[in-house]
C-alpha cells in the first residue's frame, strides 16, 4: 500500500503544467492510474450544457444553458464531480464515512444529525490536494480579472447530480454560502459545500429513496456575486394551481435568500404569459433583508427601514422584463421552469436584472407528465392533454 | 549559457500569507518585477508588478472606500498570484529560457533547482544577457549585411574581407527574422579597428550589400 504521503507529486512538478511542450505526468510512478485523473477540476459555465450534468451537478449545468441561449448571467465556474471525488478520495476518508453510514435507519434524526456531524467535520477539516486547490485558485483568480475587482465576492453553490433532476426534488437540501471574497475564504467553502452531500437531511433522503451514497457526486458551483437590490424567484406557471398561462414572480430587497428560504412574505406578482401585463400584485410587509457588509464583506440579515417596508420591492419595469426573460428560458427548455434572479444595484436599468438559476419546476410537472414532448408548443401541449383526456389549465 | 551564470540568485520571496499591500510596498521600494510566492520551502506561485498594479487599479476605479479598506486590510498575495507560474532549471541554457519565454509569453522565470527557488530571471537578466553579447560597453563598430544563404565558408569569406580591410572582428551573429527563422540570413559583423567606411567599401567591391553600418556602437547615418 501507498502511504497518503506518496500520492502527492513532488514539489518540482508545480511548473511542469506550465510548459506544454514538455508533457510530465502529474503523478510519479506506482500510483495506479485513478479513471477520472484527467479529467478537469474546474470548468467553467460557458463550457457547461444541459449534457454535462454528470460532470458538473445540475445547477451548474443549467447556468452554462442559460449562457449558450443568451441569458444575462454572471459568470463564473464549476467545480467538478471529478475534482470533489477525488478530493473525498484523496483525503482517504471515504472508508470511514462508509462505516458511519452503514446500517443508518432512514427516520431517526438524532442519529442521521451525529453522523452528517461527524462526517461533514472530518471533511472540512482535512486539507486540499495541493493542484486542486490551485485549480480553484487560478479559476477564482481568472474569474475576478474578468469582474474587473480583485478576489472578487462570489456565491459558492453545491450542485449535486441528483438535485434538481425532473422527478427527484432534492433541491435546497446542500448548501448556499453568499458574498465570498478571497481565495483561502472561496476553498474553505467549497469543502463546506462537498460535505454538504452528507448533511442529515440529504442522507436520510437517500436512504429513504434507496439511493446509494456513492452514486450521488457534488459539483460546487462559483458564481460572481450580483450586489442584489431586489431579488427573488420567478416560476413559469402558478405554482399554486398549475395555470401555465401566466408568470409568477417573488420578490424581497437584498439577496434571494430570504425569498427562497420563506423567511419574509415576499411581494407577489402574478404576469400575464402573452400580454406581459399585471394582472395581480401584493405588497407585503417585509422586515427583513440579506445584503453585504461593507466593512467585513460579508452577507448579513438587516432590518428593511420601516418607510421601504411596504414599498413595492420592484418596478413595474423590471417585473415585465423580467416575465419576458422568463417567457425565453421556458421556450428554450420547453417547459415550466423555476427560476432565481437578482436586480443588481451597480449597474444601470435596461443591463441590471440576472438569471441566477433556472430548473425545471418539479411539482406541476410531474403532475403533468402527460403524453407532450419535451420542446413542444403550447398548442401541442393543450392537444395532447385534451387527447390525454385531462382538463387544460 | 547556464541559467545559473545569468540568473538573479537568492531572490526576493513574499508567501501567500502576506498581504498585498506588503508585497506593493516592495515593489514600490526596489525595481524588482515579480515575486516569487514560496512557502515550506516549495514554489507556489509568482506574483508580479504588472498584477499588483492592475489590482490597484481596478480598486481604485470603484471609489469606494469599503474596496480600498478591503484592498490594504484584507487582500493577500494569494489571492493575486499566479499559480503554477512557468519555470525553469538552474542547469538549463539561456537558449531553452528565451524560447520558453517566447512561446509561453511570459517576463519572467522562477528559476528551479532540486525542487526549490534559487533564482529569478526577468527583464533585467536578459537585457544583462543581451548587452554582454553586443558587447554594448566596448564601442564596437560594425556592419550589417543584406540576407544571404549561408553556405559552408560564407562566414570564412565575410571574416577574411573586413580583416583583409585592417580591421579585428570580434563578432559575427547570422539573424533570420520570422517564425520559423527563414534560409535567408543578415550577418551582423563586430570589428574593432579600421574605419566603417573602409570596412564597407571592401564588402561592396566583393559583392555585398551592406544595410546598415554602425560606428564606435553609433548609427551611421546612410548616404542617400
Amino acid at each position: 500500500m501507498t502511504s497518503r504521503s506518496d500520492l502527492r507529486s513532488p514539489p518540482s512538478q508545480g511548473g511542469a503544467a506550465s510548459g506544454p511542450a514538455e508533457p510530465v505526468p502529474r503523478r510519479p510512478l506506482g500510483w495506479a492510474a485513478p479513471p477520472a485523473a484527467n479529467e478537469p477540476t474546474v470548468c467553467w459555465f460557458e463550457d457547461c450544457s444541459r449534457d454535462s450534468i454528470a460532470e458538473v451537478g445540475g445547477k451548474c449545468a443549467s447556468l452554462g444553458e442559460l449562457i449558450r441561449m443568451g441569458a444575462r448571467v454572471p459568470p463564473g465556474f464549476a467545480v467538478t464531480t471529478h475534482g470533489c471525488t477525488r478530493f473525498l478520495r484523496d483525503a482517504g476518508i471515504l472508508p470511514e464515512i462508509a462505516r458511519l453510514l452503514d446500517g443508518l435507519p432512514a427516520d431517526d434524526i438524532l442519529r442521521l444529525e451525529q453522523a452528517s456531524a461527524a462526517i461533514r467535520s472530518m471533511i472540512e477539516s482535512r486539507p486540499m490536494p495541493v493542484e486542486m486547490e490551485d485549480d480553484i485558485a487560478e479559476a477564482y483568480r481568472r474569474l475576478a480579472l474578468r469582474c474587473g475587482l480583485p478576489a472578487a465576492p462570489v456565491a459558492v453553490r453545491s450542485s449535486a447530480t441528483a438535485e434538481d433532476l425532473p422527478g427527484a426534488s432534492f433541491a435546497g437540501q446542500q448548501d448556499t454560502y453568499l458574498w465570498i471574497r478571497g481565495a483561502d475564504e472561496l476553498l474553505q467553502h467549497v469543502r463546506r459545500c462537498i460535505s454538504s452531500l452528507y448533511t442529515a437531511r440529504a442522507i436520510g433522503y437517500r436512504l429513504k429513496m434507496g439511493f446509494d451514497h456513492a452514486q450521488v457526486a457534488i459539483s460546487v458551483g462559483v458564481q460572481k456575486m450580483a450586489n442584489a437590490f431586489t431579488a427573488g424567484v420567478m416560476f413559469t406557471l402558478h405554482p399554486g394551481n398549475g395555470d401555465r398561462s401566466v408568470i409568477v414572480i417573488d420578490s424581497n430587497f437584498g439577496f434571494g435568500e430570504s425569498v427562497v428560504s420563506g423567511e419574509v412574505t415576499p411581494d407577489h406578482f402574478v404576469v400575464s404569459k402573452v400580454t406581459l401585463d399585471i394582472t395581480e400584485r401584493t405588497i407585503s410587509r417585509k422586515e427583513v433583508c440579506y445584503t453585504v457588509d461593507p466593512r467585513n464583506q460579508c452577507s448579513i440579515a438587516v432590518d428593511v427601514p420601516l418607510e421601504r417596508q411596504t414599498v413595492q420591492s420592484l418596478i413595474d419595469d423590471e417585473i415585465s422584463e423580467l416575465a419576458w426573460m422568463g417567457k425565453q428560458i421556458e421556450k428554450h427548455y420547453g417547459r415550466p421552469m423555476d427560476i432565481e434572479w437578482a436586480v443588481d444595484k451597480d449597474l444601470p436599468s435596461g443591463g441590471n436584472i440576472f438569471i441566477l438559476q433556472a430548473r425545471p419546476e418539479t411539482v406541476w410537472s410531474a403532475k403533468a407528465a402527460a403524453a407532450s414532448a419535451p420542446s413542444a408548443s403550447a398548442m401541442d401541449y393543450i392537444l395532447s392533454g385534451l387527447l390525454a383526456g385531462r382538463q387544460v389549465g | 549559457m547556464i541559467i545559473r551564470n545569468w540568473m538573479r540568485p537568492t531572490p526576493t520571496t513574499v508567501t501567500g500569507e502576506m498581504l498585498l499591500a506588503e508585497a506593493n510596498h516592495i515593489f514600490s521600494e526596489t525595481r524588482l518585477h515579480g515575486l516569487p510566492v514560496v512557502e515550506d520551502g516549495r514554489l507556489r506561485g509568482l506574483i508580479t508588478r504588472a498584477h499588483c498594479q492592475r489590482a490597484a487599479h481596478h480598486v481604485a476605479r470603484t471609489q469606494s472606500s469599503d474596496e480600498f479598506a478591503f484592498f490594504s486590510s484584507r487582500l493577500r498575495v494569494r489571492d493575486l498570484m499566479v499559480r503554477n507560474p512557468a519555470t525553469v532549471d538552474a542547469d538549463e541554457t539561456m537558449e531553452t529560457c528565451l524560447q520558453k519565454g517566447q512561446e509561453l509569453n511570459v517576463g519572467q522565470f522562477p528559476v528551479m533547482s532540486g525542487g526549490s527557488v534559487v533564482g529569478l530571471i526577468s527583464a533585467s537578466e536578459i537585457f544583462a544577457l543581451a548587452a554582454h553579447f553586443l558587447g554594448a560597453f566596448e564601442r564596437r563598430s560594425g556592419v550589417t549585411l543584406a540576407p544571404m544563404l549561408l553556405t559552408p565558408g560564407a562566414i570564412g569569406r565575410v571574416t577574411d574581407i573586413v580583416e583583409g580591410s585592417g580591421a579585428e572582428v570580434i563578432a559575427i551573429y547570422p539573424i533570420g527574422s520570422g517564425k520559423p527563422p527563414a534560409a535567408l540570413k543578415k550577418l551582423i559583423v563586430r570589428f574593432h579597428g579600421a574605419s566603417v567606411a573602409a570596412v564597407t567599401d571592401a564588402l561592396q567591391q566583393a559583392g555585398y550589400t551592406v544595410v546598415e553600418s554602425v560606428e564606435n556602437a553609433h548609427a551611421v547615418a546612410k548616404a542617400a
